[in-house]
């Protein structure tokens, strides 16, 4: 009888040890691995966009109606501004605007469930929920709302969830997309914000005509620290801005012979002080571009040096860099 | 100096020193060295002794060493030296207690690797139950391991208490073990239903809200609401209750239990051992065969061999359920303003839930219970019998039967759908959609539930109205032909058009449609605005539908007080009955409605 017990017992230990291992190999441990962590983990996120639509529906939809699409607030779909910051500029433009990390949708969101908006940031296009009291309430139970992190959190995990529908595939029709609204909504007051997707948008009106844009010239190797002042140097760069001028003014003239649009003259613009002397070009291709603006210009115009002043080309360029 | 004559001295003696080393018994030497060391160890039995344990050999010293272990060592001192043979039979002992110890050992080991991730906050503690399972390596694992120790503590301990009861094994001076036993059986019961809160989520929250608003019912009320305060920690249940019940939980009730515990066991190895069965203590056997029924069985090496046995078979079942099938339940956050529709107690407490439906919170949750306990603790002291064979307790062993078959009927009666009446609409829906857990829906596999045509252009597929019961005739209206818009749902045995017969959600369908339609009080709207119930699914952003359960409804209008149908009291329709919707301002149909939201990678139930 002890044998056999001592038998069972062994075997059944090692039973254990076996089933442990199996279990420990399943939950794929390794990093990037596709064990049952992973797929956890994906779950209970995907279970929050879940719970987070269930709670849209409760409290957002009747502002911004169902699916988000907007109506007396704002859309937050993937139209909307908000999603594929990652895509580059102009496509989250709503978080530029607002001066957000465009990577951050999910810390936009967030803080904006929480706190809500005092006053419409665009009176003229969505009143909110009540001007007289405040655009959108805040949500938190911080601020006295009704919701609590947790739930906050599944909320802004369904609005992010939005980014779903700009599949890399996709990009550039969502890039296409979000400039054409970046245009629309933006343009006449904050130019430095579209300078892009006018360039983005000329790449289209070309394709669209069969045509390709000029090639871009190739900027002269950087010197070595200290060897800015070389003779050889200045006089490839002078060449190369001078390049890049005329580049410009045939790609923007193209642009339009093709049906395009290119940016308006900054003459005619109003930038608002605040916002246009605190946002250079963005990207480093725009500040590429801007050397062009610079190198006409002295610095510290107080006009940011961006592809749209700098691309409008020629002795228009010259006025517009020298206007305080 | 180092002359040669000396170095020729020191050869000799080297020699004889190399041959002194040489006759030296090494291997005597070694082997005295190697056997103090494993009886320093082993509770002084030697190598050549623990080789007999497993051989099955008699000891190899005399006296026997295998009895001086329980002087040796301190684990071991808690143990007696030997029980008798009859004692240890597995029909008589089931090894409940044994059990009982196993599984809380098992608790201890799998709750500290889960504190470690645990933060008892409400802020923290649903996340950090997230993270467990899903960023936790083994994390899953050990929370299952955790649950299932705890099930199954309570269960073993109630049978033990059983048990003992049906055996007799509470007279005479195993009285006290009785009490302290049935102390042991409240610390089990209070420590599982502590657990229960620490998730976080509805489930555990409602569960424990009910609980703890029992406690509110203690006459007089001034000390029910002080008794529900401390223990919730305020007026509900949040930050404050959440640290009471985790510091019950890991620090009070875990030492207390080893306390009683260590009395509990000291009692039996020390003072009276595990009962004899009583046909072996008071029945007629032969002389022959009640010798070998009180032989001596020593703890080293037969019970220590089965224990180990036992430890590990039971490691290996645990650890099999646990891979294979079973999964701790984990539902949504939290809510206070999310009441589910049945609030479920842990299985255990199920028959206390029973009591509650017959009657007086107070008289039947506090008092009864209560009542209840305290004979049980008294049990030895009320039972003056002085035999032990069934047929010498008639008494005993009949109102043992009656009690455990009330406590089933009890417990069947705590089951939600029992005795509780609930709207017809809200109760069918939440069968559905349940707002506490994933419910069928949920689990079902996502392509199964099926969306409208697809939209190329967003990518997404569009509405899709499914008409689960509805007038006749709009099935051949032509605005809804379209089966890849709008299906109409057959019964079992006919086609459904636009879906597989094999599809799960036509099943739940089907289901929903044999439901609302039996269902007495759910009239179909009498002027067909409506369907009687309907869903529609639509995939709102890719990877997530919509699913949108409605059921619309006429009931006749009854009197509040006596249930009798209301009338029209004047008018065209004088005396006729009144529908619902005709006492309403605006007259409608009831509508009840659920939305839930199924993403595609939500793994539920799979």
């Amino acid at each position: 009888m002890t044998r056999v017990e001592i038998t069972i017992g062994f075997l059944s230990l090692l039973g254990v040890i076996a089933i442990t291992a199996a279990v420990g190999i399943g939950e794929g441990v390794k990093e990037g691995d596709n064990g049952r962590l992973a797929k956890a983990a994906l779950g209970f996120e995907k279970r929050s966009v879940e719970s987070g639509a269930q709670m849209f529906d409760q409290y957002c939809a009747n502002c911004h109606a169902f699916n988000a699409a907007g109506a007396n607030c704002p859309p937050l779909d993937e139209t909307s501004g908000l999603h594929g910051g990652d895509l580059g500029e102009g496509v989250a433009w709503r978080l530029e605007e607002m001066h957000w990390d465009r990577a951050d949708v999910y810390g936009y969101v967030y803080s904006t469930i929480a706190a809500g908006r005092m006053e419409s940031s665009r009176p003229d296009r969505y009143q909110g929920l009540d001007p007289k009291i405040m655009a959108m309430p805040a949500w938190s139970q911080q601020y006295g709302g009704p919701l609590r992190p947790d739930q906050m959190k599944d909320l802004a995990n369904y609005v992010v969830n939005f980014r779903a529908y700009l599949p890399s595939a996709k990009e550039e029709a969502a890039y296409e997309k979000g400039c054409r609204q970046v245009m629309e909504i933006m343009n006449p007051s904050r130019p430095q914000y579209v300078s892009k997707c006018y360039e983005k948008l000329c790449v289209v009106a070309y394709e669209a005509k069969g045509k390709t844009p000029p090639t871009m010239p190739e900027a002269p190797p950087k010197p070595a620290d200290g060897q800015e002042k070389d003779p050889a140097y200045v006089a490839a760069k002078a060449q190369y801005d001078a390049n890049l001028t005329r580049y410009w003014a045939s790609f923007w003239s193209g642009c339009k012979a093709a049906g395009g649009q290119a940016p308006p003259d900054p003459i005619t613009a109003t930038p608002l002080p605040a916002v246009a002397a605190s946002t250079p070009g963005g990207t480093g291709e725009a500040t590429v571009a801007g050397d062009a603006g610079t190198a006409e210009a002295p610095a510290g115009t107080g006009t940011p040096a961006t592809p749209a002043t700098a691309a409008a080309g020629g002795g228009a360029t010259a006025t517009a860099t020298k206007k305080p | 100096m180092l002359g040669s004559g000396s170095l020729r001295d020191k050869r000799e003696t080297m020699n004889k020193e190399i041959q002194r080393l040489k006759a030296f018994d090494w291997r005597g030497y070694f082997g005295m060295v190697l056997d103090g060391v494993v009886r320093g160890i082993m509770a002084g039995l030697s190598a050549k002794e623990l080789r007999a344990i497993l051989r099955g050999d008699p000891p190899t010293e005399r006296p026997n060493p295998r009895y001086k272990a329980m002087v040796k060592s301190f684990t071991l001192h808690l143990r007696p030296k030997y029980y008798q043979r009859a004692s240890t039979w597995f029909t008589h002992t089931w090894r409940l207690g044994w059990f009982s110890v196993f599984f809380f050992v098992v608790e201890t080991l799998t709750g500290i690797v889960l504190m470690v991730f645990y933060a008892p906050t409400p802020e923290r503690a649903y996340g950090d139950m997230l993270t467990i399972l899903s960023n936790v390596p083994f994390g899953q694992f050990m929370r299952d391991l955790h649950r299932l120790g705890a099930e199954g503590m309570v269960a073993v301990v109630v049978l033990h208490m059983v048990r003992v009861y049906f055996t007799a094994s509470y007279k005479g001076e195993r009285s006290f073990t009785w009490f302290t036993g049935m102390v042991l059986l409240l610390f089990t019961l209070v420590l599982s239903f502590s657990g229960y809160l620490l998730p976080w989520d509805q489930l555990a929250y409602w569960a424990v809200t009910i609980g703890t608003s029992m406690a509110e019912a203690a006459p007089p009320p001034a000390m029910g609401k002080a008794v529900n305060i401390l223990l919730r920690g305020g007026v509900d249940i949040w930050a404050g209750g959440l640290l009471r019940f985790y510091l019950l939980h890991v620090f009070l009730l875990p030492l207390l239990a080893i306390i009683v515990i260590s009395i509990h066991y000291y009692k039996v190895a020390r003072e009276h051992s595990i009962s004899l069965p009583a046909a072996v203590e008071e029945g007629e056997m032969e002389p022959e065969a009640k010798r070998h029924a009180v032989e001596r069985i020593d703890l080293i090496p037969d019970l220590v061999i089965h224990e180990i046995m036992l430890a590990s078979l039971a490691s290996l079942l645990m650890v099999l359920a646990v891979a294979t099938f079973y999964h701790a339940p984990m539902e949504a956050h939290a809510d206070p303003q999310v009441t589910p529709l049945h609030t479920e107690a842990p299985w255990y407490f199920l028959w206390l839930q029973g009591l509650l439906k017959l009657g007086d919170k107070t008289l039947m949750g506090v008092v009864l219970p209560t009542v209840i306990f305290g004979v049980l603790f008294v049990v030895p002291w009320l039972d003056q019998n002085p035999h032990r064979m069934a047929r010498k307790r008639p008494g005993a062993i009949i109102i043992g039967i009656i009690s455990v078959i009330l406590m089933i009927i009890l417990t069947y009666m705590g089951t939600p759908g029992f005795g509780i009446e609930t709207p017809p609409a809200q109760d069918i829906l939440s069968h559905l959609v349940p707002a506490t857990s994933p419910g069928p829906v949920k689990e079902l596999p996502w392509d199964e539930v099926e969306a409208g045509p697809l939209d190329e252009a967003k990518g997404v597929h569009g509405k899709r109205t499914y008409f689960v019961s509805y007038p006749p005739d709009w099935e051949k209206q032509a605005s809804y032909q379209n089966t890849e818009e709008f299906v109409f749902i057959k019964p079992e045995g006919q086609e459904t058009k636009g879906l597989e017969a094999d599809n799960e959600f036509l099943e739940i369908l089907r289901h929903f449609k044999a439901e609302v339609e039996n269902s007495p009080k759910l009239m179909p709207p009498v002027d067909d605005s409506a369907p009687l119930a309907k869903v529609t699914v639509e995939e709102t952003q890719p990877g997530l539908k919509w699913a949108h359960f409605s059921i619309t409804w006429d009931e006749m209008a009854v009197n509040d007080k006596d249930g009798t149908p209301l009338v029209f009291d004047s008018g065209d329709f004088k005396g006729q009955t009144k529908l619902k919707r005709e006492t309403k301002a605006i007259p409608a149909p009831d509508v009840q409605e659920a939305k839930i939201g199924l993403h595609r990678d939500s793994f539920y139930g799979r």
